[in-house]
């Protein structure tokens, strides 16, 4: 046998030999990284996870992290409010009102971050509001520590609130706060300069972002009708 | 004519398996939470290992209630599809899915960090009738991967949301697990397992001036943008 015929008998195996080699610098590539990872020190997502979960967890992963620690939280809850009408009724205070200024602290022996919104209350729609300002209360924030760490609980699904916007908001009482009935689904920003309704709602099929094709004057009568109407 | 038949064959093979199942089944909950995923992140990390084609996860022994215990066990009954099994951890040893006692969350699940908070107002409905099984559950749906659906959708799964938004009255019309969810949650958990099984999801975050800036691996900057800016958008 020749050398040519030779060449020829392995030329169908050349594509597999090309895969096999493919195969093995992947394999070679993903080692290393892994071996690179194990020699930093840097530590696994799970390692961080375990570690947030306990008292002064955030702080801790922060540390454990190099200095940041950033979680992420999906949560949403079990309920749904169907339409204005539920929301209303679900709520103890029903308040247009501007943001004032936001603090986040730690809750839950360190494992959380809450944000407290102080609003400016400018037209209560329903419930009895003694004082000018409501304090809300929404998971989720930002906390920097006192040795130069950081940690954020980012809530995808509960936008946060803007300092010096308005907003049309549907609040349950908590302990000496308020928060927001059903999350996300409870706030609605009103623009009346740009004069659009934007809710909050972040899943596509919730009804309650049908919302923002009225007017705020449009979408603010609406709301008071709604509550006149229960109220009566 | 041949061609044009041909042609219609394959589009309704492309069609067809991704519009049944759409109006059918739960869905899968979007990529970038399914690669934050605390089920997966423990995969990925070696945590959790196959056996004999089950993973097994734990779960905190000292769970809120008898729901708890009940709607795992109902997951346990779909083991065989699933490939996930939950059992409760031993004493001393750290559970993979925790319970928190949070207010104003009637009851909701965290898939990132495998949590399940609760709340007195949720408690306080326990036993009551089945639906706070039912409630536990769902959440359980979450952390395999499943997404939300509308209240009231025909035929009733157990990602169906309930209403109203009043936790000590809201209901599903969900009233068990269906082999149709069960299917949707093998399906998004494989997504879990195998979506960025060989990457690493870890980002570098740091914050200048009120901005948060992220980058990749490396250091290279990749998108830097406001917090305050933030929306649903």
């Amino acid at each position: 046998m020749n050398i040519s015929t030779q060449r020829m008998r392995l030329f169908p195996l050349c594509p597999l030999m090309l895969v096999a080699l493919l195969c093995l610098l992947f394999a070679s590539q993903v080692t290393a990284q892994q071996a690179a990872d194990a020699g930093s020190g840097k530590p696994s997502a799970a390692d961080l996870m375990f570690t947030a979960r306990h008292t002064d967890g955030l702080h801790k992963a922060a540390i454990l992290n190099n200095g940041f620690y950033v979680q992420h939280d999906y949560s949403r809850p079990w309920m749904q409010a169907q339409s204005l009408e539920d929301l209303a009724s679900a709520s103890d205070l029903v308040i247009l009102g501007t943001v004032q200024s936001e603090r986040s602290e730690l809750v839950r022996d360190g494992t959380g971050i809450e944000t407290h919104y102080a609003i400016q209350v400018d037209r209560i729609l329903k419930g009895a509001q003694p004082q000018g300002v409501v304090d809300v209360v929404h998971h989720g924030g930002k906390v920097a520590f006192d040795d130069g760490t950081a940690a954020v609980v980012e809530t995808p699904n509960q936008p946060v609130l803007l300092k010096g916007h308005r907003y049309a908001l549907f609040l349950m009482n908590g302990e000496g706060h308020f928060r927001s009935v059903g999350e996300a689904q409870g706030t609605f920003e009103v623009d009346q300069n740009a004069n659009w309704v934007h809710p909050h709602a972040t899943l596509s099929f919730d009804p309650l972002r049908k919302y923002s094709k009225l007017t705020p004057d449009q979408f603010i009568a609406q709301v008071q009708t709604i509550v006149n109407r229960e109220t009566r | 004519m041949n061609r044009a038949l041909s042609g219609i064959l394959f589009a309704l093979s492309i069609l067809v398996p991704w519009t049944v199942p759409y109006s059918a089944s739960a869905q899968c909950l979007p990529s970038s939470d399914l690669v934050n995923s605390g089920l997966g992140t423990l995969i990925r990390s070696g945590d959790v290992t196959q056996q004999n084609g089950v993973y097994t996860f734990t779960y905190a022994s000292g769970v809120p209630s008898s729901a708890f215990t009940e709607a795992f066990n109902d997951w346990n009954d779909y083991t065989s599809v699933t490939g996930v099994k939950f059992v409760p951890a031993a004493a001393g040893q750290n559970p993979d899915i925790t319970f928190t006692n949070s207010p104003g969350m009637c009851i909701a699940a965290n898939p990132g960090t495998l949590d399940i908070a609760y709340d007195s107002v949720f408690l306080s409905r326990n036993n009551s009738n089945d639906q706070s099984t039912i409630a536990v559950a769902h959440e359980i749906g979450h952390l395999l991967g499943l997404q939300d659906k509308p209240p009231n959708t025909s035929p009733a799964g157990i990602m169906d949301q309930a209403t109203p938004a009043v936790c000590a009255t809201a209901t599903s019309n969900a009233d068990q697990i269906t082999d149709s969810d069960a299917d949707s949650a093998t399906g998004c958990f494989q997504n879990e397992v195998t979506k960025c099984k060989n990457c690493d999801s870890r980002r570098y975050r740091w914050i200048f001036e009120d901005q948060i800036f992220e980058a990749e691996q490396g250091w290279e900057l990749k998108k830097p943008w406001e917090v305050a800016k933030r929306s649903n958008q």
